[in-house]
């Protein structure tokens, strides 16, 4: 399976507790962070209870996180080694990142404001939109998201998802000859059994489609696979896609723009 | 290309030749090339809510669509004031001023050029997965050397997915998609096609086509001309959050559409129904339009250069001869 396909699936998965690690651990390895006095530090929300708390107020999907990680990733490339940040500085950047994600990709997304309230009193209205023109200007404006890099960054993710379609295609295939053994064995019964009883064709006609049938019946069900496979290939167009976060750009946009 | 501060400088704003709710702009110069350009500069009263989305679309996908047919965009900056401004090629007329301009004689030729160019310009579009979604002809831009160019993709977004919703709430009124007025939360790349039909109708009327006074009379004057859409023609239509048959229209025949575009050959008209099919699947998309016998029947599309244009602040009309 190809990548393009893994990060299809990907991309319509709830947010899990691992994508959230993956952004903590993103956003930290972006700057480091001047220590702070004791004091301060109680008053400030761990950076993975702020993502948490943000992300469910806000009802933000996979690819929109997913697109932000991807900024967050570009800033530390962009960032000098030695910048040092203080407290709020993970904070504020990892909701920049957001913002701006949510800002290309969604019809419906919370406004600055919204955002600002969502902080829980850590951050200020300016304090965020400052962030935000910040990032976007460190970024250059370079907002685009293509496959390639999608799929540096999401590596491990992807690598799970096309095991386990791996595995689930072999338990398939094995289920499959084991179907196709039994039914040979099955139709090769009722026609011998056409051939011993020269009066009664008409009944034993009718008994070996009803055997198929039964068999069919017992054969036991992988509704997981089923529901995969259209899922993965929905894209019947011949298109290739440029830019990955059009793939990205999934998932019911969780809120009205209040305007 | 440049996008950071030090870009700060090397524009000058000259004149303000339009604004509109959320910009305004301006036309300059870049000064190290004396370029003319022209500096879109967003007005930032919802600073509260930080950069414009419509802003940082319009960037996001001008960067990436570079076509002949779409606005380019030259630069990005933010001045001292903090406002964001856009720098993008100068494009003195748009289609609007021409349609409007009753001195200027629109072969059909010249319309042929315009409706080719604009689905140029789409196809680019469509084929990276954007949707324009404000198409119009005051949005068709038009260079000094006859070139039409898509502009303003504030209200752009990308798709891909029928999981997600988008909002039904695109498109100035005119040349809204039936699925649109109906409020569909999934569309296509049909919504620009239908667009881009309306606009040919235009082209050939010089007056618009369906000019609903709001809302609700839209869906009125687009039924009127162009039938209500049933489930014989269109499944699944009632299915639409505001659908409404109050009044149904009969399909206009053949002869109905020959009567309002007396000028338009059956290759066109043939096209033109098919741009503004009631059903957006069966409505063709840029590459079957394309391909169209329209654009092979004789007389073929004036060539960009020979079309006529004017400036939108004075009035030259740059065709010479009309023959």
């Amino acid at each position: 399976m190809s990548d393009t396909e893994a990060l299809k699936i990907f991309s319509r998965q709830y947010v899990s507790n691992e994508m959230v690690d993956i952004l903590v651990a993103t956003t930290n390895s972006v700057i480091q962070i001047k220590n702070a006095p004791q004091q301060d530090s109680t008053k400030l929300v761990s950076l993975r209870k702020f993502i948490c708390r943000l992300i469910e107020h806000s009802n933000v999907q996979t690819p929109t996180l997913m697109t932000a990680l991807v900024y967050l990733n570009r800033l530390r490339g962009v960032l000098p080694g030695n910048a040092v940040g203080m407290g709020t500085t993970r904070h504020r950047i990892f909701l920049a990142s957001l913002i701006i994600s949510a800002k290309t990709l969604n019809d419906s997304s919370p406004l600055n404001r919204h955002w600002t309230k969502y902080t829980d009193g850590l951050l200020t209205n300016k304090d965020v939109n400052l962030a935000e023109r910040e990032l976007i200007s460190l970024l250059r404006w370079n907002l685009t998201v293509p496959e390639k890099e999608l799929v540096v960054v999401l590596h491990p993710f992807l690598v799970r998802i096309k095991n386990d379609l791996r595995k689930k295609q072999e338990a398939e295939n094995r289920q499959k000859s084991e179907y196709y053994r039994m039914s040979n064995f099955q139709s090769n019964n009722s026609l011998s059994s056409t051939k011993s009883s020269i009066f009664s064709s008409t009944s034993s006609l009718r008994s070996s489609p009803s055997s198929y049938h039964n068999l069919v019946e017992s054969a036991p069900r992988t509704p997981l696979k089923e529901k995969s496979i259209p899922a993965m290939n929905y894209h019947g167009h011949g298109y290739s896609y440029k830019s990955a976060s059009d793939i990205l750009s999934l998932g019911p946009a969780p809120r009205l723009r209040a305007n | 290309m440049k996008f950071d501060g030090t870009t700060l400088h090397k524009y000058t704003k000259e004149k303000k030749v339009g604004e509109g709710t959320y910009a305004v702009v301006y036309v300059g110069k870049q000064e190290f090339s004396h370029r003319q350009v022209a500096i879109k500069e967003i007005k930032t009263g919802l600073f509260k809510d930080g950069l414009d989305m419509s802003a940082i679309r319009e960037v996001k996908y001008l960067k990436e669509l570079r076509h002949n047919n779409v606005i380019e965009l030259v630069d990005v900056y933010m001045s001292p004031d903090k406002n964001l401004n856009l720098v993008l090629e100068y494009l003195p007329c748009d289609l609007e001023v021409l349609i409007k301009d009753t001195s200027v004689v629109f072969k059909s030729s010249d319309i042929k050029s315009w409706l080719l160019m604009t689905l140029r310009g789409l196809h680019h579009c469509h084929r990276n997965f954007i949707l324009h979604r404000d198409l119009k002809p005051n949005n068709l831009l038009l260079s000094p050397d006859g070139e039409l160019k898509l502009a303003d993709f504030g209200l752009a977004r990308a798709f891909g997915s029928p999981n997600e919703d988008l909002t039904p709430k695109v498109v100035t009124r005119w040349y809204r998609a039936p699925e649109l007025l109906f409020g569909a939360k999934h569309y296509t790349g049909a919504v620009d096609i239908w667009a881009v039909g309306i606009i040919f109708a235009e082209l050939m009327l010089r007056i618009p086509y369906l000019p609903g006074k709001d809302d609700v009379d839209q869906l009125d004057v687009t039924f009127k001309a162009l039938g209500t859409p049933t489930e014989q023609i269109w499944p699944n239509v009632s299915s639409l959050p505001n659908y409404d048959a109050l009044k149904v229209y009969p399909l206009p025949s053949r002869q109905e559409l020959r009567n309002r575009f007396s000028a338009a050959t059956d290759k066109a008209l043939d096209l033109m129904i098919m741009m503004t099919q009631l059903d957006p699947s069966r409505r063709f998309d840029t590459t079957r339009c394309l391909q169209d016998d329209f654009f092979l029947e004789q007389p073929l599309a004036t060539s960009p250069k020979d079309l006529p244009t004017k400036s939108s602040g004075g009035d030259e009309k740059r065709r010479k001869t009309n023959a």
